[in-house]
């Protein structure tokens, strides 16, 4: 493991983020493209300080914060579910 | 909110939210506060009823988005310099709802009530304007910022033309407001604060007497139900968010005229004092139509509080103005 490998991850949350802004059917979709984000950034911050030879406790903290938004999604969501019926962003 | 006892819990942390960002040394602990900001927002903006699940969730993804990419710009800056640099500053204008980034903010501030616009308008804008101050990003890459002053306050002033939602008007009129913000802070000067605490100002004047009518929309204005005094009052708060001299409101953009009146920035000025004039056509013809259509003398029933804050209003638009003058005068040299 060197650190050229650094840019996959990079390339990772890009591609993330770019999936994110296209276009879905479904609410869902959009939320597993925010937790492909947390779980690029989350590698980020695991493989980084141990390419430094760091300690690496900021992850744990990371992936504390992004589980919590996760379930306010998904709580979201179920909200979203109860008044419409299902989860698409345009019904009829 | 504020009555029960996790309301209560929820709008502090809210703002222990905006004060965590504000304070910390790196992007780890900016983006912990943005992200309890979010979630103790979500619940204000629902508060129990189903009916305010879509502009939560559309409010929801923008916002983890647009913190997604300042916390990944933010740690990786040291690799790619000039395109994270660029990234942060776009992720903060996505926050803040500014231009180009405004369509989630249109659609979410249509659908919210009255406390929840105010504080949408106001509180969630405190800490992504502090981080774009603080981070100094924007002293060799100014386009960017630029292109967002020059394109907001235009469609600020274009877009609210054709707009009978009251929401949607102030939603273009708090774009408009953002680019006469971002001018000082754009130079690292501290004056963007003072027009900052004078928005929030106005806006609240504005929204706490639409709140006691319960108006949303341009034609719930034309009730008789409503007493002359506070068709009064919602005259002088719209003028003076308008901007006109001697009330409140035209004091943050005259010092903001005078400081940029001698620089290089006399192109962005043009476009804003031209598109605040527009501004001021809507307001007018919002608050106009309350005092000439359909008058008939009501007895005004509010109640003692209500009465006290019409009157407080009146006061803070009409001498305040002339006050600060007095008192601001070291930032006028």
């Amino acid at each position: 493991m060197n650190h050229s490998y650094i840019f996959m991850i990079y390339f990772m949350f890009m591609m993330a983020f770019m999936v994110f802004f296209l276009v879905f059917k479904h609410i869902l979709s959009s939320l597993i493209s925010l937790e492909f984000m947390a779980l690029a950034m989350f590698s980020m911050f695991s493989l980084s300080p141990m390419l430094l030879k760091s300690e690496m406790y900021s992850s744990f903290l990371f992936i504390s914060i992004v589980v919590c938004e996760a379930a306010l999604g998904l709580s979201l969501i179920i909200l979203w579910v109860r008044k419409k019926g299902n989860d698409l962003f345009i019904t009829f | 909110m504020l009555n029960s006892f996790w309301g209560f819990m929820f709008f502090m942390g809210m703002l222990s939210g905006v004060w965590i960002s504000i304070h910390s040394n790196s992007w780890f602990g900016v983006w912990a506060g943005l992200e309890l900001n979010l979630i103790c927002f979500i619940p204000f903006i629902i508060q129990g009823d189903v009916v305010c699940s879509e502009p939560s969730v559309k409010y929801f993804l923008v916002q983890a988005c647009a913190s997604f990419l300042l916390f990944f710009s933010g740690v990786s800056m040291m690799n790619y310099m000039g395109v994270m640099k660029s990234l942060i500053t776009i992720s903060l204008l996505m926050k803040l709802g500014a231009a180009p980034f405004y369509f989630w903010y249109l659609w979410v501030g249509n659908s919210l009530k009255w406390i929840q616009f105010l504080s949408l308008s106001t509180i969630q804008k405190i800490s992504p304007l502090v981080l774009l101050f603080f981070s100094g990003l924007n002293k060799g890459s100014e386009v960017l910022i630029y292109l967002s002053i020059i394109v907001g306050g235009v469609v600020g002033g274009i877009g609210g033309i054709n707009e009978a939602s009251l929401r949607k008007l102030l939603v273009y009129s708090s774009l408009n407001h953002m680019g006469w913000m971002m001018m000082p802070l754009m130079v690292e000067n501290e004056l963007w604060l003072v027009y900052f605490f004078f928005y929030c100002l106005m806006l609240m004047m504005v929204v706490w007497i639409l709140y006691l009518l319960k108006l949303y929309y341009l034609n719930q204005m034309f009730s008789v139900s409503i007493s002359w005094i506070a068709k009064l009052t919602l005259f002088v708060s719209f003028l003076s968010l308008g901007g006109l001299p001697p009330l409140l409101g035209f004091f943050p953009k005259f010092i903001v005229i005078e400081m940029s009146s001698g620089s290089l920035m006399l192109f962005s000025l043009f476009f804003l004092i031209m598109s605040s004039v527009i501004t001021l056509f809507y307001y007018l013809r919002a608050s106009l139509s309350v005092l000439m259509l359909n008058y008939s003398k009501v007895k005004f029933n509010f109640t003692f509080s209500e009465k006290f804050s019409m009157i407080l209003i009146m006061i803070m638009t009409m001498i305040g103005g002339v006050m600060s003058i007095m008192f601001f005068q070291s930032f006028l040299q």
